[in-house]
């Protein structure tokens, strides 16, 4: 599990990590709330057709 | 008790320029909360618009000017193909003869009820149909290339709209309603209102009234959101029905105000945007959380009787929650 999360953190097939990534947005991208970005990229937005979860659960 | 960060949004958002900083500690404003507070309600890229032409800017650090402006440029980019493609779908409704009414955030951009297209966050394009239209938009989408990933989870009653459908040729995601809100709650606000647009034989591109899009915009975030329940507030819906109302189409004063509509204005009066009083005597407000107490109950019970219900009937169901359970367990021990 924690090897997967390094993995994570690492490069990208674009040779960018998550922290330069974040670097070069600046700061507040860390900030941002996870939906601003779900919106703003429509791959992302589009491929998070998770149904509403039944309720309750 | 409202933030110093809060008040700065709420200010910067519904007042006048002259009026920004009353009541607020420039020097002792935290920039990350500011923009934590603001994501949260989808109000970056508003946020910026209303710096913009107020003239604010010089009020805030450089990088963070910067900052929302790359989110309000990139979500205006988005919105205007999402108005682009908005008119290619209804272009494509209407050449099948699919009457249909685009709903919630496109309506309200359609209705140019904002001056700027980049300052709403939309997230897909939602439009409702009729009932009979359901077998042959479904077909329609499939032949388009429109596909869902939802599982199609067993309902004790229907869903409010079809499964959000993506297409790899757009950007933006639609989703067909039938109804306004689900289940129970389509009892409280529904779609009959629409029938007279419906019955409208112009293939033009319609949107409901303002009066609707202010009552569905608040129905929505109370009933289906439940702010009813939890009291909270979105400023993303505060910022709809502000921008509803200061086009002067509305007479917020003459609004119907059953327990809901009051709720909602209740909940966010401590922000005083807008002027209207509700009053409440002391049996009316008892009256009121009893009434909530109730409801929340209701919902309760009938949200583990569906559960157990769909267990029973839905295969689907019963690997859904399964996986679920797993995964709360994986997530624990690792």
């Amino acid at each position: 599990m924690k090897k997967e999360n390094k993995n994570s953190l690492g490069k990208n097939a674009s040779g960018i990590t998550r922290k330069d990534a974040i670097k070069k947005m600046g700061k507040y991208a860390a900030l941002t709330a996870v939906g601003t970005f779900m919106i703003l990229n429509p791959k992302k937005a589009q491929a998070q057709s998770v149904p509403p979860a039944p309720p309750g659960w | 008790m409202i933030c110093n960060e809060e008040k700065l949004l709420v200010n910067v958002l519904y007042r006048t320029e002259s009026e920004v900083l009353k009541g607020v500690d420039i020097n002792n404003i935290n920039f990350d909360d500011l923009i934590k507070l603001s994501s949260s309600h989808l109000m970056l890229p508003a946020l910026f618009s209303n710096i913009d032409k107020k003239s604010l800017g010089h009020l805030f650090p450089e990088d963070f000017m910067e900052y929302i402006k790359n989110i309000y440029s990139i979500n205006k980019a988005r919105n205007v193909i999402l108005l682009k493609e908005a008119k290619e779908l209804s272009d494509l409704l209407y050449k099948n003869n699919i009457n249909h009414i685009f709903l919630k955030g496109t309506a309200l951009l359609l209705s140019d009820v904002f001056e700027d297209i980049g300052e709403r966050m939309i997230g897909d394009i939602d439009f409702i149909i009729k009932h009979l239209d359901e077998g042959r938009i479904r077909n329609l989408l499939h032949k388009n290339n429109y596909y869902s990933d939802y599982p199609n989870l067993f309902k004790l009653f229907k869903n409010k709209h079809l499964p959000r459908q993506i297409n790899k040729n757009k950007t933006i995601a639609i989703e067909p309603h039938t109804e306004l809100l689900s289940g129970v709650n389509s009892f409280i606000f529904n779609s009959t209102r629409l029938i007279d647009d419906f019955k409208e034989e112009t293939k033009a591109i319609k949107t409901p009234s303002k009066s609707f899009l202010f009552d569905h915009c608040i129905y929505a975030l109370q009933l289906e959101d439940k702010g009813f329940f939890s009291s909270c507030h979105s400023h993303r819906s505060i910022y709809d029905i502000y921008k509803l109302n200061s086009k002067n189409s509305l007479t917020i004063k003459n609004i119907k105000k059953d327990i809901y509509i009051k709720h909602f204005f209740i909940t966010i009066d401590k922000f005083k945007i807008f002027d209207i009083t509700i009053t409440t005597t002391f049996f009316g407000s008892y009256y009121d959380k009893s009434f909530r107490a109730v409801r929340l109950f209701s919902l309760k019970v009938y949200m583990r009787f569906t559960q157990i219900v769909e267990l029973f009937v839905s295969r689907k169901y019963r690997e859904y929650a399964l996986n679920k359970i797993i995964n709360f367990f994986y997530k624990k021990t690792s």
